[in-house]
């Protein structure tokens, strides 16, 4: 289950109703953490793959990535 | 021939006007997580606005006839 | 109640007619009542009853007012629908009331009821517009692409022969660029209920709304060698358009401000009228100035066009004056309309101005065969009318929004703009996307616009 974005937005931030990722901060987020992976960040997940991106994908899937989004206007 | 006034919210093309009371008006912009600044205008001298009696900084409820939802509500802030 | 044959017919015996006996009947009278009654009782007793039947009538109005409201009681279902207009569901209108009447053509437990509604919640969601996305690039080019395959030019007659209305590309350029007159204003008018169905009663309306010029009722004449100008009034068209001469004589004398002088008998009136000063150029003047003048009807519509639509007349006007017209007697009020969109939002405000925007785009747009979704013209019916006026998109967005001095010398004469900016010290916020371009960030849309922030092992 993925993570839900309402649960790990900072408190101030909260100014949305939708508690899902918006594919944009999928994107942006799974981007961010496969650079990571890639640079040699430890992964966080026990995971048979290679390719950072897929590693970054099944990091999201289980809901260990570190990173999150801060929402509201710019 | 006489004149007569024109009714201009009887108009196909006005949708509903109603003037929010200010409780009502706080729990939509709670609800919809915006504030006065960020809503639609609607002029005070606005026709429809001045015959249902508008005045700058009340809210108005616009209830609109939609092709793709038959009726949807939106707000619009009366300014000077 | 069931009106006796015996009540009636002892009615009848006493001189009243069948639909008054059975009147009566029904509003209580009973055959043991009129016994032994003469015909001057008989006044008064149904005096007495009339009576009592207004004010059960009065009553039974009073209660169904108190009722009115709550026409069908609220099913826990519809409650339980209804909940979901409001937010944080907000689900549209239309989608609550398939699904009311989807429902209750089954049967549905309130587990099941619940699953639907998360179920029909979870696809909302996904058809959803989801935030950062460039909704302004996507309703702009959905317009400009089919619009490539618009005519350019256009001469075409909107169903109604005779008059010309601009089409195609010329005019979504108009509506966008929220021009004050379009080119070709027109005006369809609906009539009330008195006069829709009567063509003579349409046509007589028609003269009080088409402007009668002075050259319509007959030749004017200059006439240098008397210093004078003349009318040689037409008395068919008098008749025809209902003017008097003596209207004419009066109108020309306020509107010119000279004296008129009036020859001839009933069928063929001369109108003479002098300039105050005796010179040429005085004269001309005159001339312009009786040919301008207004007789009757409103000015700016020069002509009215009668058809029959669906059973009822319509007329179509050259030329629109949507206050004057829509404060005439006998037009209907609701319907009627115009092509010009800055009219509409004088007269009936913004929200009638962004009605207009999108019925205007999207008739030009399907009258050329093009298939745009709604949605995207409501864009841009909505960017127009935010500010409460009815604002032009045009080659620099919309107007009156301030414009980055980055993308201003992206656009044009670049070095200019630097200059005058950097003397100027004006400040750029590099909001836009062509700045950041420029100066090589990501732009603030898509995933360009997320912000991202670390959490932490562990969380």
């Amino acid at each position: 289950m993925p993570p839900m974005a309402g649960d790990l937005l900072e408190s101030n931030q909260n100014q949305t109703h939708n508690p899902k990722y918006t594919k944009y901060e999928m994107a942006k987020i799974v981007g961010a953490r496969a650079l990571q992976i890639a640079m040699g960040a430890p992964v966080l997940i026990s995971v048979d793959a290679n390719d950072p991106i897929e590693i970054a994908i099944r990091e999201m899937e289980e809901g260990a990535v570190p990173i999150t989004v801060k929402r509201g206007p710019l | 021939m006489k004149k007569k006034d024109i009714d201009v919210l009887k108009h196909e093309l006005v949708p509903e006007h109603v003037v929010m009371d200010d409780k009502e008006a706080e729990r939509i912009m709670r609800e919809y997580m915006v504030s006065k600044a960020q809503l639609p205008k609607i002029k005070e001298s606005d026709s429809a606005a001045k015959q249902i009696g508008a005045k700058s900084g009340d809210i108005i409820k616009v209830i609109r006839k939609s092709q793709t939802a038959d009726r949807f509500v939106s707000y619009r802030i009366t300014i000077k | 109640m069931a009106a006796s044959k015996r009540t009636i017919d002892a009615l009848k015996k006493r001189g009243i007619n069948d639909d008054d006996a059975k009147t009566l009947a029904e509003a209580g009278f009973t055959a043991s009542k009129l016994r032994g009654k003469s015909l001057d009782n008989l006044v008064e007793l149904t005096k007495d009853i009339s009576k009592g039947v207004q004010q059960e009538v009065a009553e039974i109005k009073e209660s169904a007012e108190e009722e009115a409201p709550e026409e069908k009681p609220k099913t826990p279902l519809d409650l339980r629908l209804e909940e979901l207009l409001n937010p944080p569901t907000s689900l549209p209108y239309r989608m609550v009331k398939d699904m009311k009447a989807e429902i209750s053509k089954h049967k549905v437990t309130k587990k099941h009821l619940e699953k639907i509604i998360d179920e029909v919640i979870e696809q909302y969601n996904r058809a959803k517009v989801e935030p950062c996305e460039a909704v302004g690039i996507i309703a702009a080019q959905s317009i400009g692409e089919p619009g490539t395959q618009m005519t350019m030019r256009t001469f075409h007659y909107a169903g109604v022969a005779e008059l010309n209305v601009t089409l195609g590309l010329p005019r979504l350029i108009e509506i966008v660029d929220a021009r004050k007159v379009p080119t070709t204003p027109v005006m369809k008018i609906y009539l009330d209920a008195d006069h829709r169905h009567d063509r003579d009663k349409a046509r007589e309306l028609g003269w009080v709304i088409e402007a009668t010029k002075t050259s319509h009722l007959g030749d004017i004449l200059t006439i240098p060698d008397g210093m004078v100008i003349q009318i040689r009034l037409n008395d068919v068209m008098l008749r025809r358009r209902k003017i008097t001469f003596e209207e004419v004589k009066e109108k020309i004398e306020k509107k010119a401000g000279t004296g008129v002088n009036v020859e001839g008998d009933e069928k063929d009136l001369i109108l003479t009228i002098t300039p105050k000063e005796p010179t040429y150029r005085e004269l001309l003047q005159l001339r312009k100035k009786v040919n301008k003048i207004t007789l009757k009807g409103i000015d700016g519509i020069s002509r009215v066009v009668i058809r029959n639509e669906d059973g009822e007349y319509v007329m179509y006007t050259e030329g629109s004056a949507l206050k004057e017209v829509l404060s005439k007697e006998g037009i209907d009020a609701a319907r009627t309309k115009t092509n010009n969109i800055m009219e509409i939002a004088d007269v009936l405000g913004i929200e009638a101005a962004r009605n207009a925007i999108m019925e205007e785009a999207l008739s030009t747009l399907s009258e050329q065969g093009l298939d745009v979704d709604i949605r995207h013209i409501m864009m841009i019916a909505d960017v127009m009318t935010r500010d409460g006026e009815v604002k032009q998109i045009g080659r620099h967005g919309v107007a009156g929004e301030q414009v980055s001095v980055l993308s201003r010398a992206a656009f044009e004469v670049t070095v200019n703009h630097l200059l005058d900016a950097a003397i100027a010290g004006e400040i750029d916020e590099l909001c836009g996307v062509s700045e950041n371009v420029i100066v090589g960030q990501p732009i603030n849309m898509g995933t360009g616009r997320i912000k991202l922030v670390a959490t932490g092992y562990g969380v």
